[in-house]
């Protein structure tokens, strides 16, 4: 009889039934009929072979589902009867698929997913950069643009588009919003369709037609509750009545709430100092290289009849997904990798587990085959409790996946792009279903296929004392687990260093109790003067406010923005005789009160002073150290004159020390701030330094000062302390991420060595009453046995600092000023682990030795 | 002659009975018990094929081919000890059933 063998018993039951119609047959010949109706006569009277065949049929599949019941509820006893070991099991599973399926899930919605624009496999961002100079912006200027538009056959559908803040007023609160300028051909590009009413239609891009604004769907239904009745609505947008046209999906970029049209005269011939981003499609056929060729060609002719400052800056041409997450791309792949490490240690511990239950169970299972059952049903018998246990580490683990995308899509680092687009689709369930499959099969055949072999003489002999199957394998993945823990461990000093040094760079500002208040003026109603005029209400009522302490405004505060930059020249200097040699420096209007209020140090020299911003004041500069030791080397920038693009001469009259304007890891550039009133800009950041703990508590208060002034500016409220803290987000989530997996993969290979330890002391339990008996003492059977795991760590520890070494390689790129051969992490790495498995050793062998010799003897009788 | 429904559990009894000499075909089984019965009871393949394969199953009988006395292709089924045992705890069982019967319909 065969259950595996479904084909087998129908074979068998055919010609059981051929016979019995045979023998009918026979008996009706006998009886006396010709040997056609005899057997006419038998067909008849068994009423047909399938008939028959079905009804056993049913009985088989009857008699399967109810051994399947069987099992299962055999499988459900066996595993609560040993509570820890399913325990361990499910947990370490439901750890490793939860955790390995969250890091795909990141990894998946940010690098694999294409964006939803048609075919964004061929979209392409065009930029240019200023090469060794350090300046990658992307965005090209009019001049190219215009060129590419005309010749370039590589790319279809070219658009510039440019997004920025605007101002929405005149709808409830004042409110600034990302709007994007966008050129015809962008629409078609994108592929974006209107959800209700229309495109852009070509006119409306010259100058004088009639304005008009297109809306972003999820703006639409997040800001105005999906109103159908905004079609035809004016807003008034920065200033200028716009004519709601159409409300439109869109992909990318993220984040936009409205769509303009950009004026042909910001692509216009000449327009070297516009920039604004351009991206494509591919023509068919035309692969990225090609298209770079086609477009360096192209712009530089154009700039050879049209020089302008630009005219030398490299194209790049990069796949719309690579702009947009190129710089994350590495980082991500690491943790990617670092979560592979943990997944195998959780399989390795759960191997290492079902080997050490397979041995404990031989005896059990050598008797169950001596007893008759086949060994066919002994090893069902355990793969259906693999089966459970990875049904229920899977579900559970699938669950904590959900559980750990969520609480990463809100708090993960501002500065992972498209951090907020992650969810669990099914390319992430099928992640899933591979790992549960992949643990599935070695939970379930693994021990089935060592333990069912077993025979009774051998399991049965001397009370399992030779049942040693598989203890070089478990040995084998001990030693992996600790050699993967170690590479962890040591990612997670790398990262962990890296998070305390960025926590130790000097911002050269205080960034405690400081509120900056966005505000975004429209040009459309103030001129300069204005502009002069509202920063001095502002800051003069703001002052006034209870728990504020100083006041200051500038164009751009540190991790917000960075402004405009300059060119300049060293009075007394000759000019540069070349472009090349041109100086530049981040050109930051500000008022008297700012680098008070931000608490930026003061090295030599003064602060600018409200009489600087008096009108025919004479024209001054404060520099910062960086500027100075480019420009001046080591003398002393204080008196000194540099001579602006204007041709006016200004004098350097402070020196003060380094700000962290734009990323903490990037080298601070040269940089001069300027009085107020000679470069007044209609985009500002007014700063408060307050007494208070929370500084955002004064933003409603704050916002009332300055709609006391002017009640149509929107005001967006920054708390420095939290932009310094989304600074550090990206190294906080990796040391973060890193440091979850270390200590899992600690765990783990700590519970793997003790388990394996155990085991083994179990197995010499004779061995150890022997010699106790024989008059050795507690402590050295506790060497003895804390020996074993020592090698084992030892060997482990040895690959794992190998492989630490090759890892901290390629962790060099996102780690900030760690000596990444350094001996520190590898150094506390082996420390931690190395205690970790002499602790797991040394705790079973403590228990072996405890017991009486005359016990251990007796026992292992 | 009259066709009488066999219960699940008396075709059961009635195969392992008719086992007891000696091993047999499934014909032979049918013909046993209509000759044993006396008739009373016809077993048909479409009811007693399912049984056997049941009944093996439980490990009651054993089976393997062999050769008819005229040579055909037979699979002959043979009680196994534990086959023996149900035989007689059923028997009782049935015993008990009947006598508790025949009590119960006399006495009213």
């Amino acid at each position: 009889m065969s259950i595996f063998e479904p084909g087998q018993a129908d074979r068998d039951l055919d010609r059981e039934l051929r016979g019995y119609i045979e023998l009918l047959t026979e008996e009706k010949i006998k009886a006396g009929l010709s040997p056609t109706d005899a057997r006419r006569a038998a067909l008849l009277e068994v009423g047909g072979i399938e008939p028959v065949k079905e009804a056993v049929r049913d009985v088989r599949r009857g008699a399967a589902l109810d051994t399947l019941l069987r099992d299962l509820r055999y499988a459900l006893r066996t595993l609560t009867r040993t509570p820890g070991f399913t325990l361990v099991a499910v947990l370490t599973l439901a750890v490793g698929i939860g955790a390995s399926t969250t890091i795909f899930t990141v990894v998946n919605g940010v690098l694999l997913r294409q964006f939803d624009v048609a075919d964004a496999a061929r979209v392409v961002v065009v930029s240019e950069s200023n090469g060794d100079r350090g300046l990658r912006r992307p965005s090209a200027s009019g001049i190219s643009i215009q060129a590419w538009t005309a010749e370039a056959r590589s790319l279809q559908s070219l658009s510039a588009y440019l997004p920025h803040n605007v101002d929405i007023t005149g709808n409830g609160e004042p409110e600034e919003v990302v709007a994007n300028d966008v050129s015809r051909e962008f629409f078609r590009l994108t592929g974006a369709q209107p959800v209700i009413g229309r495109l852009l239609l070509p006119d409306e891009f010259r100058a004088g037609s009639p304005d008009v604004a297109l809306i972003d769907e999820g703006y639409w239904r997040l800001s105005m509750g999906a109103n159908p009745k905004i079609l035809g609505v004016t807003l008034t947008i920065d200033g200028k009545p716009r004519t709601v046209v159409g409300v439109v999906q869109t992909a990318w970029p993220r984040g936009t709430a409205l769509y303009l049209p950009m004026g042909d005269t910001v692509l216009r011939p000449g327009n070297w100092s516009q920039r604004v981003l351009v991206a494509g499609r591919l023509a068919p056929g035309v692969s990225r290289e090609a298209a770079l060729a086609e477009l360096t060609t192209i712009a530089l002719a154009a700039h050879s009849t049209d020089p302008s400052p630009t005219a030398d800056w490299a194209v790049d041409v990069d796949s719309l997904l690579d702009s947009v997450v190129g710089s994350v791309r590495r980082s991500l792949y690491i943790l990617l990798g670092a979560m592979g490490f943990v997944f195998l240690i959780v399989c390795a511990n759960i191997a290492s587990l079902l080997f050490a239950r397979a041995s404990a169970r031989a005896p059990e299972l050598a008797i169950r085959n001596a007893l008759g059952a086949s060994r066919g049903r002994v090893m069902r018998q355990l793969v259906v409790e693999g089966l459970l246990v990875t049904l229920a580490g899977s579900a559970l683990g699938m669950i904590a996946a959900f559980w750990g995308v969520a609480i990463l899509r809100r708090s993960g680092p501002a500065t992972l792009p498209r951090l907020a687009e992650i969810s669990v689709d099914t390319r992430v369930l099928w992640f899933g279903a591979a790992l549960s499959i992949v643990t599935g099969v070695l939970v379930s055949l693994l021990p089935a296929s060592r333990a069912s072999g077993w025979q009774v003489h051998e399991a049965l002999k001397a009370g399992g004392r030779s049942t040693t199957h598989g203890r070089a394998g478990r040995a084998a993945l001990v030693v992996a687990e600790i050699a993967f823990a170690t590479m962890l461990l040591v990612g997670a000093g790398l990262m962990t260093s890296s998070l305390v040094n960025q926590m130790n760079i000097p911002l050269g500002f205080d960034p405690a109790r400081v509120l900056a208040l966005d505000i975004d003026i429209p040009a459309a109603r103030y001129d300069r003067t204005r502009v002069t005029g509202f920063v001095d209400q502002a800051e003069e009522r703001l002052g006034a406010l209870p728990g504020v302490e100083a006041v200051g405004t500038a164009r751009a505060i540190p991790f917000e923005s960075f402004g405009p930059t300059t060119s300049f020249r060293i009075d007394g200097r000759p000019a540069p005789d070349s472009r090349d040699a041109v100086a530049g420096a981040f050109y930051t209007p500000s008022t008297p009160g700012y680098l008070q209020a931000m608490k930026v140090g003061l090295v030599r020299g003064r602060y600018l002073q409200p009489a600087d911003d008096r009108a025919g004041a004479s024209r001054v500069v404060v520099v910062n150290q960086a500027m100075a030791r480019r420009f001046w080397g080591a003398d002393d920038p204080v008196g000194t004159r540099l001579i602006l693009p204007d041709g006016v001469r200004a004098e350097v009259v402070g020196l003060v020390h380094d700000v962290r304007q734009r990323q903490l890891t990037a080298d601070v550039s040269p940089a001069m701030w300027v009085p107020w009133s000679q470069a007044p800009n209609p985009s500002m950041l007014i700063v408060l330094r307050t007494t208070v703990p929370d500084p955002a508590s004064i933003l409603a208060a704050a916002r009332r000062e300055i709609w006391a002034v002017d009640p149509l500016l929107p005001v967006e409220g920054r708390v420095a302390s939290e932009m310094y803290r989304e600074a550090l987000g990206a190294a906080r989530f990796n040391a973060w991420l890193f440091g979850g997996f270390a200590a899992i993969a600690l765990v783990l290979a700590a519970l793997g060595v003790f388990a394996l330890v155990s085991y083994a002391t179990a197995l010499r339990t004779r061995e150890i009453g022997l010699r106790m008996a024989l008059g050795a003492r507690e402590g050295q059977v506790q060497r003895m046995i804390v020996a074993d795991g020592g090698r084992l760590a030892l060997l482990g520890l040895t690959l794992g600092v190998v492989g630490a070494i090759a890892l901290s390689r390629v962790m060099d790129a996102i780690v900030y000023q760690v000596p990444t051969r350094g001996i520190i992490p590898i150094a506390a790495a082996v420390l931690i682990l190395g205690a970790a498995s002499l602790l797991a050793s040394w705790l079973p062998a403590r228990r072996a030795s405890r017991v009486h010799p005359t016990e251990a003897l007796r026992w292992a009788e | 002659m009259a066709s009488v429904n066999l219960l699940q559990g008396t075709l059961d009894l009635l195969i392992l009975k008719t086992l007891t000499l000696g091993e047999l075909h499934g014909l032979g089984i049918a013909r046993r018990i209509e000759q044993i019965t006396r008739g009373t009871f016809q077993v048909k393949p479409g009811s007693l094929f399912p049984a056997l394969y049941r009944m093996e199953r439980a490990g009651w009988l054993t089976s393997q081919f062999g050769k008819s006395d005229s040579r055909r292709d037979a699979k002959y089924y043979q009680l196994t000890p534990k086959g023996r045992r149900q035989l007689q705890a059923e028997t009782e069982e049935w015993n008990h059933i009947t006598r508790a019967m025949a009590l119960a319909l006399k006495g009213t």
